[in-house]
């Protein structure tokens, strides 16, 4: 005898409901409070279900965090159009191998230093591409392959990326504030 | 963006550190690698420089789902789940606190029962628990000794946790089992403790590391942590405090064998 077809409140439990805690990290960090975050994670779950006929298997929270992610771009245009004029620059390797080899001692004890707070407004400081590259990788915990698919970059970019954002990061951290 | 092959080797060695970093290395390349931390000192201390900065993201404390917006998206997904012809509710009308009667005629309390992202792998592992308990034998692989319990785990799933050797504490191990949590077999070890079995399920897991936390599930007494690889779920009908001492214990004697 075949199996019933899971319903939609079952799909929705093992598919999405999982991953919500993650969707509430992204939106964070792309829409910058948690108010915006809380209403764009709400929206991307209706999409979400409501698109669950296209969801074809396969790592459902890098599913979801693209849903999320999408939706995070349309509330900002509708909502801060201006923050997505200011796009980040191409990766640019020589520069993150730059900024990690041009002080004799990497100060990696100054950024053990650095508190919760201080590493989030240096976050909130970084480029659009750049921020939202460590947030999937270091927050959401996606593997470099579902960041490629998610992104639509290749795997060597997304290195690339990830170099130049922990770069950035660690010269934001390494000033004094 | 240059291709891979015409970067330098500096470049290329930041992008080792990343893949590095983030567990992305096949493992020879990783013994390549810290076999070259080792030896070459500036790279090594980029590498920490790297590692620090991963450190200071991953440690960040993670975003709470409180509950108005819990209930907000329970709330508007049964909504969504609603045939197109009976959805005649609006947002602004869940958000106002209309959403559990609104469910409730919609005949959608299912929606309601909803636990936290957490305990739905929780009550896998409870159920898995259960059903061993039941079964004629709550074991796969029958033995007390570490040495055939992880080598047929390993040759079964291609991993198996630390299996410790706990009988001086008056934890006797009578074997390793095969579960599916999520749709994935995981690794589960049965201990014995007196007259209760107590299941650890190891769930592969590369995350960051989380201190126990226990609950109750099903009416079992859960512990979960993740540490070294595993997200890991000790579940007994024994008392909390027995539990609790197990998961110290087994955490304890897997700290020692490294």
């Amino acid at each position: 005898m075949d199996n019933p077809q899971p319903t939609t409140d079952e799909r929705f439990r093992s598919i999405i409901w999982p991953y919500v805690g993650d969707a509430l990290s992204l939106a964070r960090w792309l829409t910058g409070n948690t108010a915006d975050a809380e209403d764009v994670v709400q929206e991307s779950c209706i999409r979400a279900i409501k698109g669950l006929d296209g969801y074809a298997g396969g790592n459902a929270r890098a599913w979801l965090l693209a849903i999320v992610r999408n939706t995070s771009f349309t509330w900002l245009a509708r909502h801060r159009p201006r923050s997505l004029l200011v796009s980040g620059e191409p990766a640019d390797l020589a520069a993150a191998d730059q900024a990690a080899t041009d002080r004799p001692d990497p100060e990696a004890q100054l950024i053990a230093r650095a508190d919760a707070e201080m590493v989030t407004r240096a976050i909130q400081r970084l480029p659009a591409d750049a921020r939202e590259i460590l947030v999937l990788r270091d927050i959401n915990e996606l593997t470099y392959r579902d960041i490629a698919s998610l992104l639509a970059i290749p795997l060597g970019t997304v290195m690339s990326r990830l170099a130049r954002a922990r770069s950035l990061l660690g010269r934001e951290l390494g000033r004094p504030q | 963006m240059s291709h891979i092959e015409s970067i330098t080797p500096d470049e290329r060695d930041t992008l080792l550190i990343q893949a590095y970093l983030d567990q992305e290395l096949d493992a020879a390349s990783v013994l390549a690698f810290e076999a070259r931390l080792l030896a070459e000192p500036a790279l090594a201390a980029r590498c920490d420089y790297f590692s620090a900065i991963k450190s200071a993201v991953t440690k960040l404390p993670a975003a709470e789902l409180r509950e108005p917006l819990r209930t907000r998206i329970i709330a508007s997904a049964a909504a969504a789940a609603l045939p197109a012809a009976n959805r005649s509710f609006s947002r602004r009308q869940f958000a106002a606190g209309l959403a559990a009667s609104a469910l409730l005629s919609a005949g959608l309390t299912r929606f309601l029962s909803l636990p936290d992202p957490a305990e739905i792998e929780g009550e896998a592992v409870a159920a898995n628990h259960r059903r061993g308990v039941l079964a004629p034998s709550a074991f796969d692989v029958a033995s007390s000794d570490r040495h055939t319990v992880k080598p047929w785990l390993t040759a079964r799933l291609g991993l198996s946790p630390p299996v410790t050797d706990l009988a001086n504490l008056g934890y006797q191990l009578l074997g390793g089992r095969i579960d599916v949590i999520g749709g994935t077999p995981v690794p589960a070890l049965v201990y014995r403790h007196n007259e209760h079995l107590i299941t650890l399920s190891a769930i592969p897991f590369d995350g960051r590391p989380a201190a126990p936390s226990s609950r109750v599930i099903g009416g079992l007494q859960t512990v979960t942590w993740a540490e070294n690889g595993f997200r890991y779920w000790a579940a007994s009908d024994a008392e909390a405090a027995v539990v609790g001492q197990f998961v110290g214990n087994f955490r304890a004697a897997a700290a020692a064998a490294g």
